[in-house]
């Protein structure tokens, strides 16, 4: 019974993989008997991830997502070395809280870039039959509550994590046929270094309003890391094109 | 840049109703979503990086100028 909350043998690509959630998540997953495939800009960074995790056939690759056209080569490699993968877990994602009057059309582009195109890329590589474990494969793509809400300043990055909900269920329904699930998972505010950021260019009453909002408090990554598990394990096994809202009760309200 | 220009650019970029001199105190006009679009504009235009939290420092728009440096005006 036990068996089937764990990854044991299973090959898990994960991008975002340097830092916050992704950190965590691949650290998890390692934990629990995954090879992880780790998937990041910043070298150094993806090499302090590497050195956490437990002992497995684990890879790391830096590489910016949204250069499209290297993203085959990464999962053909990793095919190559470790066997084909039954995991994909899309943690990459920029913020950006400008008011709607200075956004510029480069500006959505980029983070429709990073939080969706490259998701949806490396979803289509993964799900091909040569790189696509043969029994079943799992599909997560970390968006956020702000997927479903609105925030004033976020018209870009709330529009970039609902095109992830929309885009799980099409991709769920239409990778059935090769037993891939798809599913989102949506985190409140998440204590990593992007949200760090992000809280700290708000004054102070604005970032306690924030956090008074969730009435379990901040998030940790590895609370997103346990769910991310939880999907990608054979115990959610009838569960597709759905979104688990992971958030201390923030959207409750 | 001219200063004027600068003064013109965050007066619509802001959308601030008031007149706006040298002298303008940055707390009368910028509330929060403001003080990111101001930090963008002269990210944009100056290639100046400030921190948020760095921002509560600056008190008209005369200490922004004096920031970004005179030599980059007029």
């Amino acid at each position: 019974m036990n068996k089937i909350f764990d990854l044991e043998g299973k090959n898990i690509l994960v991008t975002g993989a340097s830092s916050g959630i992704g950190r965590q998540c691949a650290i998890t997953f390692s934990k629990l008997g995954a090879n992880v495939i780790l998937v990041a800009r910043n070298r150094q960074r993806l090499e302090e991830t590497y050195n956490l995790l437990e002992k497995g056939n684990h890879l790391l690759f830096s590489q910016d997502i949204t250069e499209y056209d290297e993203l085959e080569k990464i999962v053909e490699s990793s095919v190559e070395k470790i066997g084909r993968i039954s995991g994909f877990l899309h943690s990459a994602g920029v913020e950006m809280t400008l008011p709607l009057r200075v956004m510029k059309p480069s500006y959505y582009e980029n983070m429709f870039a990073v939080n969706v195109i490259a998701g949806f890329e490396l979803a289509k590589i993964i799900s091909m039959k040569k790189y696509l474990n043969e029994s079943e494969a799992s599909f997560v793509f970390i968006a956020s509550v702000m997927g479903l809400l609105g925030q004033p300043g976020k018209v870009g990055y709330c529009s970039s994590k609902g095109a992830l909900l929309s885009g799980t269920k099409a991709m769920a329904l239409e990778l059935a046929a090769k037993n891939v699930r798809v599913n989102c998972v949506l985190p409140g505010v998440v204590e990593t270094p992007m949200t760090k950021k992000m809280l700290e260019k708000l004054p102070e009453d604005a970032m306690q309003s924030i956090k008074n909002m969730h009435p379990l408090g901040l998030g940790k990554p590895e609370d997103i890391a346990n769910v991310a598990t939880f999907l990608l394990s054979d115990a959610s096994r009838w569960i597709t094109g759905t979104s688990l809202i992971v958030d201390g009760g923030y959207s409750a309200g | 840049m001219k200063k004027a220009e600068f003064i013109a650019k965050i007066k619509e970029d802001l959308e601030v109703e008031d007149e706006l001199t040298l002298d303008s105190r940055l707390d009368k006009f910028l509330d929060s979503l403001g003080t990111l679009a101001l930090i963008a504009l002269i990210d944009e235009n100056f290639g100046k990086s400030i921190p948020a939290e760095e921002f509560q420092k600056f008190t008209t728009i005369q200490s922004l100028i004096d920031y970004i440096g005179e030599e980059h005006f007029e």
